[in-house]
């Protein structure tokens, strides 16, 4: 397996890469559970980090400040932008230490408030349908080849299974697959939904786990 | 070692080909403290039990296969041989309390009772019931059903690929596990929870500890997570095209009380946040509740 992502997935996750490094960075999410976990913690991160309110301040002070000012200063307008993340791993750690605590005082904030807070994207803003690439094409190649793999060995062990448990795994694997064929058409819908791409990425998980745990049991039978 | 081999139904079925005859074994070796136990078999069933003395007894009625038995003063290993793939072997087990249990079948039905050590029991198809283990625990079915209760002080893995999984009296760490089976957690009280099915249901009773994390995951079922005690969370759900339903007051409904959405993806804070909860359905609805009793609805 190549290198781990690094600070790649910072790129990865506000959609900088090229289309060569996007799809090798799929194919390495698609196989990686440790950058498919740190994916995920930077992409919380990322979700609690928007969450956080940029919310104007409850009166206007401006014009109190303005008039005190020498000639009234007319106001110096500050763009909101969104903000962007470039952590490194270590670097997530910490932050996410300070997002946890910062976020549990926006929670504060947000309980007090009479208003109804702005939920976190599902999708993070800005991001191209293919930077959320563990749906890309050479991710899924790249389960599909394992699964073949797998498929074939555990074919191969088939008469040391009773046909029931044969059935069961069989029906097992259609209810795994039909989970897949449904994330894969609401991923396309939404191609940039987190949620959906990790919920494939899980779902294709579930099926390797299962052959390798069937045929690994079959094979000690 | 001593090693004793227990030649069954090979000489039976010299002798009366085709008609085989239930076989006996009945043997009982003298062990020291904290002596291991483990069996391989393959179709029939085990009964492991706790009894009060420093021996391991096996007990064997065999149809065809023969049962070799490795024994020493450290522990028993047991293992069936079918004679060209046939032989179901009932085995009927007495250990020590707290001994040590390692059983794997092929087809046979796996029955652990009041042993309270600590345990790894696999089938391939057949079903997995234990009462009473201490320490580290790993049950697992590929087809069957299976069941554990009263755990305590150790790390939990339960899974079944297609049949159901239960978990009853839990205290300690958790993984629960299943593809198309329901997964029901009943008084679990762990600080580390992690619970997922593919179609089937997913339902947990147990308290939220404030530095717990708790991860339930069903793509196609309910998730019903109902909290003994105060709850304080950090909650993320996440889902395509199913509900949530909670009895706790959350942050996005600023109105309390019981709150109900649709959509996909949310993070709310009850209490002042401190355990880590999960909630993913991609199309099932997901319940909070508050008390550890189920409803009528859910």
């Amino acid at each position: 397996m190549a290198e781990h992502l690094g600070e790649q997935l910072s790129a990865y996750l506000d959609g900088e890469l090229g289309d060569e490094a996007l799809a090798a960075a799929g194919a390495h999410l698609a196989v990686c559970p440790e950058c498919r976990a740190a994916l995920e913690g930077l992409q919380q991160l990322a979700r609690r980090a928007e969450a956080l309110d940029d919310r104007p301040p409850e009166r206007d002070l401006w014009g109190a400040i303005a008039s005190r000012l020498p000639g009234g200063a007319a106001p110096k307008v500050i763009p909101f932008r969104r903000r962007r993340f470039d952590f490194s791993l270590p670097q997530l750690a910490a932050a996410g230490i300070a997002i946890v605590a910062l976020s549990s005082g926006a929670a504060v904030l947000l309980t007090r408030g009479a208003r109804t807070p702005s939920f976190p994207a599902a999708t993070a803003p800005g991001v191209p349908a293919a930077a959320t690439g563990l749906a890309s094409a050479k991710g899924i190649r790249s389960y599909d080849a394992a699964i073949r793999d797998l498929e074939a060995s555990l074919a191969a062990r088939r008469s040391t299974l009773d046909t029931a448990t044969i059935r069961a795994v069989e029906q097992s694997l259609v209810v795994i697959d039909r989970a897949i064929r449904q994330a894969e058409a609401a991923l396309a819908q939404y191609p940039n939904n987190m949620y959906l791409n990790n919920h494939l990425a899980h779902a294709l998980d579930r099926k390797l786990e299962v052959l390798r745990r069937v045929t690994s049991m079959a094979a000690a039978s | 070692m001593r090693r004793i081999v227990t030649a069954l139904a090979i000489a039976a079925s010299t002798l009366v080909p085709g008609a085989l005859r239930a076989q006996s074994v009945d043997s009982t070796i003298a062990v020291r403290s904290g002596a291991r136990f483990e069996l391989q078999s393959v179709s029939g069933s085990v009964r492991i039990r706790a009894w009060n003395r420093s021996q391991i007894r096996v007990q064997a009625e065999s149809d065809g296969a023969r049962v070799d038995l490795d024994a020493s003063s450290s522990g028993v290993s047991v293992r069936a041989i079918p004679h060209r793939g046939e032989g179901d072997v009932d085995f009927t087990i007495s250990v020590p309390v707290g001994t040590p249990l390692e059983v794997h079948a092929i087809s046979a039905d796996i029955d652990a009772s009041a042993v309270c050590g600590p345990v790894r029991l696999g089938s391939i198809s057949g079903g997995v019931t234990l009462v009473c283990a201490t320490g580290d625990v790993e049950v697992e079915s590929v087809s069957g059903d299976v069941s554990a209760t009263d755990i305590r002080d150790g790390h939990t893995e339960i899974s079944s690929t297609s049949g159901d999984v239960e978990v009853r009296q839990v205290k300690g760490s958790l993984t629960a596990r299943s593809v198309s089976g329901d997964v029901s957690l009943e008084r679990v009280d762990g600080d580390d929870v992690g619970v997922e099915t593919v179609s089937g249901e997913i339902g947990f009773s147990g308290p939220i500890h404030g530095s717990g994390r708790y991860r339930f995951r069903s793509h196609s079922g309910d998730v019903t997570v109902r909290t003994e005690g105060d709850l304080s969370a950090t909650v993320s759900v996440s889902t395509f095209s199913g509900d949530l339903e909670s009895d706790w007051p959350i942050t996005i409904n600023p109105g309390g009380g019981r709150g109900r959405m649709h959509g996909q993806d949310w993070e709310f804070t009850v209490g002042n946040g401190g355990a880590r909860l999960n909630l993913e359905s991609f199309s099932g609805t997901i319940y909070l509740r508050r008390g550890s009793s189920p409803r009528r609805e859910d």
